[in-house]
């Protein structure tokens, strides 16, 4: 994937969707497994970006993943892609800082956190 | 790696071969309905017929407005496959007077024989394999020609593999993921590469020795004999189960 504007929107969408899914697991774990599906998809957030970018985001997180542990040839594709995916993950935690007890990211404006309950700042 | 699509299904239906599966024999799927039995006779298929098959495989989401639809069709593909390739077929009787008497045949029965050609998966059931070896090993059942109007099963066929290096692993992911998307960001096509393209590439790689198949009356062996002789589908379909994951870990 060339497009380095789809692909930056579909990182953003895929940290969000990170950010949600512990409490999206947290409600369908208590919903009727027929109503599961019709749940997910109203409690997801929309993705409006084609899934190849998420099918890229897939290769890219995976490659970051061996990075950190090796050393590999990488593509000038691959590397412009990192770079797009670590900048919007960076803008992501700058706008959901991780809760100084359990290290789970929040809102930024978050008084307590979402996951341990602690408070926050 | 799905079970076998195979016409007949019925195993009482099929003959069960334990002799070595002859890549270079005239190929024929047979099978039965209520209007009779009918055989379906093919050349040898090439390496390049398996790499055409596979890129004919239309898997998309199609994206419109915040929908999505699946699109996974096969079955131009397979048609394709079976029109390019299909020699002669017994059973509709006197053909000879038909201008095109491949496309005078039934869809069905083409569609069919196409499942019928490309029916090769993992063995279902089978003891674990080592956990720690020099070669990691595949088997695979397949449908293959075919013999007193039955279709042939051949099962436990093997294909051991040097084991995939970080780099095998990196080209088959990479590949993998080279989706086009084609449209806008807000209504696109995404369409997803033939991963058993793939797989047939990884195979030439990696392959070391095969147990089961014979070509000239004698059984396969060497890598170069291998890679030039083994049917693509065999290909795809070992090496996509090289890199399927099926043992499920639990951290204790």
């Amino acid at each position: 994937m060339r497009d380095l504007a789809m692909l930056r929107r579909a990182a953003a969408e895929f940290f969000i969707a990170g950010f949600v899914a512990p409490e999206v697991a947290r409600i369908l774990a208590g919903t009727p497994p027929e109503l599961q599906e019709a749940a997910r998809a109203s409690l997801s957030p929309p993705r409006t970006v084609p899934d190849g970018g998420f099918v890229w985001i897939g290769y890219l997180i995976w490659l970051e993943r061996v990075l950190e542990i090796l050393d590999l040839p990488l593509t000038a594709v691959e590397v412009e892609a990192l770079m797009v995916l670590k900048s919007e993950r960076s803008k992501f935690q700058a706008a959901h800082p991780a809760c100084p007890h359990c290290g789970m990211p929040n809102e930024a404006h978050a008084l307590r956190c979402r996951e341990c309950m602690g408070e926050i700042g | 790696m799905g079970k076998l699509a195979a016409v007949p299904r019925e195993e009482e239906e099929m003959n069960t071969r334990a002799a070595l599966l002859p890549l270079d024999a005239p190929r024929a799927v047979a099978f039965k309905t209520r209007r009779g039995n009918f055989v379906y006779h093919f050349r040898r298929l090439a390496q390049a017929d398996w790499q055409q098959f596979f890129q004919s495989i239309v898997h998309q989401t199609v994206q419109v407005k915040g929908a999505r639809e699946q699109v996974f069709e096969t079955e131009s593909a397979l048609l394709e496959l079976v029109d390019r390739t299909v020699q002669s077929v017994d059973g509709y009787g006197d053909l000879s007077k038909l201008k095109d008497w491949k496309r005078a045949l039934p869809l069905q029965h083409r569609l069919a024989a196409g499942i019928a050609l490309r029916s090769v998966g993992e063995t279902a059931s089978r003891a674990l394999r080592p956990l720690v070896c020099d070669l990691v090993e595949v088997s695979l059942d397949a449908n293959w020609g075919a013999s007193d109007g039955k279709t042939t099963l051949y099962s436990g066929l093997i294909h051991r593999f040097r084991n995939p290096g970080i780099a095998d692993l990196k080209r088959f992911n990479f590949e993998s993921a080279r989706v086009r998307v084609t449209g806008s960001a807000d209504d696109g096509v995404t369409s997803y590469p033939a991963r058993q393209a793939i797989a047939m590439k990884i195979y030439d790689d990696l392959i070391d020795s095969v147990d089961g198949y014979s070509v000239g009356g004698a059984e396969l062996s060497g890598a170069a004999e291998i890679k030039r002789e083994m049917d693509g589908a065999h290909k795809a379909a070992a090496a996509l189960a090289l890199f399927s994951q099926d043992d499920e870990i639990t951290i204790e």
